[in-house]
């Protein structure tokens, strides 16, 4: 609803600001996206085949670039805003996975600025936004924990409107390549429920296959020595 | 205690816990224990965001099964609770009962109202005495039963303090009877408690629980029963509720009592072949190329040529998925289906998420293969899912 309306009244806004890109860093539940360095905008190599994937590309392309020119009616301009929108939403999706979109991630993932894991065993471990499909329009920007390998849907609404396919499927994973130093240990924590102190028959039975699971797994956590005999 | 209380009675909004994804940090605010007669004890709070989730006494630990009984040490962890403006309690215990007027609290819509009855019958209160102090003035408050003694209004904060503690606890208790099993049922039919945060558990609804049946240990936490796993509470209003109001095993009693509120999870196997009914994607922007060899976007996933050759059979009508294919993409494939799809039946997917770059799957020896897959696995999870 929000979102709605900041799109709504932005094309007046974005006028009056000097640069496209930096205004639409500034709004409220954009805070997902890395700011996209203009030479890579530029760069119209980078940018191959997005023409197919929105509507008024070339006015779109250039708002982002702030080389609008002002002969649009009202609806034509909301079209064009809502599709600069995307075109930015998906050079982005391309810009991360370069060398120095992935650093800018790092810095972001460091401040914690896509949330946190909302797993309790997982120790409010900082996690990275992934897109669970690269075709628009399909899935909802989802968040990654490097800690738990899981993916969670974002605790605000306003980000739950940020289309995944402007962070893709493969990110948080070649960002991890990148920088093998920011995976967190991995914890056999788990939660084990109980009534009145006694385990669960189904549930215990799952986790032991759940454990060998684990045993069988290179590189799996190993169970800790300070966890109740089975 | 007023710096307590102007923490929680701040105004909390949904959007408040990540308004700019805002690092959720443990802060420790050191208070003087005045009221325990100690000033050279400390407690301190520990915050997530805005709100306390836990308390600490000066030794660093929370007082264990040994020290609840001693009435100083109880007095440290009931502060906690000393958060809600008495004026309110007094202007509303004459229109509705204490019990309804605290359940109807921003930030206690997970509580039930224990009817009168259940509290008025001393067995229920066995062994609640010792750990609780000002007892007998609490539960008269309870049960709006306070004759406002003059004498009493001196410690009229730690009587309310002692009332929210017992009442948490008696709660605890009740809703393990059938009454409170039922009700808490039809909270959880209601979606109070919200939804699971793992996407692949497709929604299903969370339930309260405590870590520790104890009092003043941990915070409230949120079980899904599809993972079985504990999730922070998303709202910050929640975080400082105390876990022992809860207990740790109602939420599973209540799943057993009424299974109903799990789904049955479809199991979809690639060799048995399944049956799900998939509608053509749509596509709301853009032109789509129908002819693949004009697209050619090197920068696109592998993903979105699997998905090409799906729509290019499905555009005339309901595609059939599976029998017997095998291919490992099928898994993943039904999950392009939109959100909004009345046909894709999200409540009953559970699936274990696969890392893929560029559409490939990741190598075991890499520094991001998964490695975690084994805790989301389940009876009936194929191998493939797990990309082996």
């Amino acid at each position: 609803m929000q979102h709605d309306e900041m799109s709504g009244g932005s094309s007046d806004s974005a006028e009056s600001t000097a640069f496209w890109i930096e205004w639409f860093q500034s709004l409220k539940g954009n805070e997902f996206y890395c700011e996209v360095d203009e030479d890579y905008v530029l760069d119209r190599f980078n940018l191959t085949g997005l023409n197919t994937e929105v509507s008024h590309y070339s006015l779109a392309y250039d708002l982002i670039t702030d080389q609008n020119d002002d002969d649009m009616d009202d609806q034509t301009r909301a079209e064009v805003e809502t599709s600069a929108r995307h075109l930015y939403g998906l050079i982005h999706a391309r810009f991360i996975i370069t060398a120095r979109g992935l650093s800018k991630m790092l810095e972001k993932l460091r401040n914690a600025d896509f949330g946190r894991c909302p797993r309790v065993n997982c120790d409010n471990q900082a996690v990275l936004p992934l897109g669970l499909a690269d075709v628009p329009h399909t899935k909802c920007v989802s968040l990654w924990c490097p800690r738990c390998e899981d993916v969670y849907t974002p605790v605000s609404r306003r980000h739950s409107a940020i289309d995944g396919a402007h962070f893709g499927t493969t990110f948080p994973h070649l960002f991890m390549m990148a920088y093998p130093n920011m995976m967190p240990t991995k914890t056999a924590k788990r939660y084990v429920p109980r009534i009145f102190g006694f385990r669960i028959h189904e549930a215990s039975k799952e986790e032991r296959q759940q454990d060998a699971l684990r045993e069988a797994t290179p590189g799996a956590p190993r169970s800790l020595s300070q966890e109740p005999p089975q | 205690m007023a710096a307590n209380g102007s923490i929680d009675e701040r105004d909390f909004s949904d959007d408040d816990v990540t308004d700019s994804g805002e690092p959720v940090q443990d802060k420790g605010i050191t208070f003087r224990a005045l009221e325990s007669g100690n000033p050279t004890q400390t407690i301190t709070y520990h915050t997530r965001g805005d709100d306390i989730t836990e308390i600490r006494r000066d030794d660093g630990v929370f007082p264990d099964s040994h020290e609840i009984t001693d009435p100083e040490s109880e007095e440290d962890s009931l502060s906690v609770e000393d958060s809600y403006d008495e004026t309110d309690s007094e202007t509303g215990s004459s229109i509705v009962s204490w019990i309804s007027w605290y359940c109807s609290l921003p930030g206690h819509e997970y509580f039930v109202e224990v009817p009168d009855e259940f509290v008025e019958d001393e067995f229920n209160l066995t062994g609640l005495q010792n750990p609780i102090p000002y007892y007998n003035e609490a539960l008269d408050l309870i049960l709006d039963a306070d004759p406002e003694d003059a004498a009493n209004q001196a410690f009229m904060t730690d009587i309310e303090s002692s009332a929210e503690m017992l009442y948490g606890l008696i709660h605890a208790r009740f809703i393990l009877t059938k009454a409170g099993l039922q009700l808490m049922a039809q909270k959880a039919h209601d979606g109070i408690f919200g939804e699971c945060p793992r996407v692949y558990c497709g929604g299903v609804g969370l339930l309260p629980t405590g870590l520790s049946d104890r009092p003043g240990e941990d915070t409230i936490k949120m079980v899904c029963g599809r993972c079985r796993d504990v999730y922070f509470p998303k709202e910050a209003k929640y975080q400082s509720i105390d876990g022992a109001f809860f207990g740790t095993s109602f939420a599973n009693f209540l799943w057993m009592t009424y299974p109903e509120l799990l789904p049955p999870i479809i199991r979809r196997s690639a060799t048995e072949g399944n049956h799900h009914i998939r509608p053509p994607r749509r596509r709301r922007h853009g032109a789509y190329s129908a002819n693949r060899e004009d697209d050619d976007d090197d920068d696109e996933d592998d993903d979105d040529e699997e998905e090409e050759d799906e729509e290019d059979e499905g555009r005339a009508t309901l595609v059939h998925r599976g029998h017997g294919g095998g291919e490992d993409e099928d898994s993943e494939g039904s999950w392009y289906a939109p959100l909004d799809d009345p046909a894709h039946d999200l409540a009953n997917v559970y699936e274990v998420y696969r890392p893929r770059i560029f559409g490939f799957g990741i190598h075991p020896d890499s520094v991001v293969a998964p490695r975690m897959q084994w805790l989301r696995w389940k009876e009936g999870v194929e191998e493939t899912q797990l990309g082996r």
